[in-house]
């Protein structure tokens, strides 16, 4: 799965760790969906979504094997 | 309550409970060979750890709720290997040591191998598999 998170963290200005204290996350775990070696939960991904006022399909492009 | 403070503090409990095990392991012994040498009593207070047991059974199950997401799912992960690494060894130890006279090794030296087990494989998959 792709996703754009890191590039709309960059466009709000924040650190992985505020991500991550919004989220209730720790930062690893940002990391790891950034770098897309985790892809998160169904509930986290709504709350991404959320946080960033748009939908998951915005932030989460998924691709086929 | 932050995701930080409640880690540290399942994580104090944890350490706590493996004390609490530890110590009730080496009171048991004590009290079968100083106190209760013989009788119905010498049996029963062999079964003391169980109580440790039930509160660090508790403990660890408090410390990986308290993890998020990625962190459990390391932690299954990890709990997975250490489980089949250590049900293999056990059993091949065990066979040799019926059929080939390994020596017995004290059960507080699997347990506690098998905690170093479980942190190094955890801390491998964390840091190699997701970061």
């Amino acid at each position: 799965m792709k996703n754009r998170l890191k590039v709309l963290r960059a466009e709000r200005d924040w650190t992985q760790q505020t991500l991550a204290d919004e989220l209730g996350v720790s930062r690893q775990t940002i990391n790891a969906i950034e770098k897309g070696k985790y892809d998160p939960a169904l509930p986290t991904a709504f709350r991404l979504a959320q946080l960033f006022k748009c939908q998951i399909e915005d932030i989460f492009e998924f691709e086929a094997d | 309550m932050t995701l930080k403070t409640r880690k540290r503090r399942a994580t104090l409990v944890f350490l706590g409970a493996i004390l609490l095990y530890v110590a009730s392991v080496f009171l048991a012994a004590w009290l079968q060979r100083a106190v209760f040498t013989a009788g119905a009593a010498h049996g029963l207070v062999a079964a003391l750890p169980v109580i440790a047991v039930v509160v660090l059974v508790w403990a660890t199950l408090r410390l990986f709720m308290a993890g998020d997401e990625l962190e459990r799912r390391a932690a299954g992960i990890a709990a997975v290997a250490t489980l089949v690494l250590f049900s293999t060894i056990t059993l091949c130890w065990g066979i040799l040591e019926a059929m080939a006279g390994l020596p017995a090794i004290n059960p507080l030296w699997w347990g506690a191998t098998a905690l170093a087990t479980w942190s190094l494989i955890f801390s491998l998959v964390f840091r190699w598999r997701y970061q």
